[in-house]
């Protein structure tokens, strides 16, 4: 399990996760986290980190999946 | 809602609000959940969630002012996360109280919920 860190930007690109949910698969508002090796920059989209996370395959220190309608 | 005290409270800029639709469009990812920037360039505005339109209103206090207290400077993206907070909340089925102190707790239960936003940065101690 990879721990990333939320920078808390917003910027314009392209998702580099692109689960089937992705909702930036082309140029648009996404963010970025930071994880290893080092502080790799990582730009990705609320869904697909939030699938990562759901799978296991990240961790981000704080965050919670809560349910929603 | 938004405590103003500390916060800004001058009309935003076109880029403070394009900023804030972008952040707006980052967090809610797939829910549909409207941002009305009508009033943002109204200097003492105020961002909230509004439960008869079921949107939230961006005002100008999304930003941080000048303020040291935790709320004053909290960033643009944990306030908007915050009223996403509450437009999920409501789409949940909580029906927001208007008496005290269930108004303060409502505003409590919320904030917990935004708090764990998976794409807020997290300030170290």
């Amino acid at each position: 399990m990879k721990k990333v860190e939320p920078s808390g930007v917003v910027l314009r690109g392209v998702c580099s996760i692109q689960t089937n949910r992705c909702t930036a698969k082309t140029e648009g508002p996404i963010t970025a986290v930071w994880g290893p090796p080092g502080q790799t920059q990582i730009n990705v989209c609320r869904i697909c980190l939030e699938e990562k996370i759901r799978l296991g395959e990240w961790e981000v220190e704080g965050a919670r999946l809560l349910p929603h309608a | 809602m938004m405590l103003a005290a500390g916060r800004n409270q001058t009309g935003l800029t076109e880029q403070q609000i394009e900023y804030c639709v972008e952040a707006w469009t980052v967090l809610c990812a797939d829910r549909q959940i409207a941002l009305d920037i009508s009033e943002a360039r109204q200097n003492f505005s105020r961002t909230r969630f509004s439960e008869d339109q079921n949107k939230v209103f961006l005002g100008v206090d999304a930003f941080p002012g000048e303020g040291v207290d935790a709320n004053s400077r909290m960033s643009t993206l944990a306030c908007l996360a915050h009223e996403l907070a509450h437009a999920e909340r409501f789409q949940l089925g909580y029906r927001r109280p208007t008496d005290l102190p269930d108004v303060l707790l409502d505003e409590a239960e919320t904030s917990l919920r935004a708090v764990f936003t998976s794409l807020l940065k997290k300030e170290k101690p």
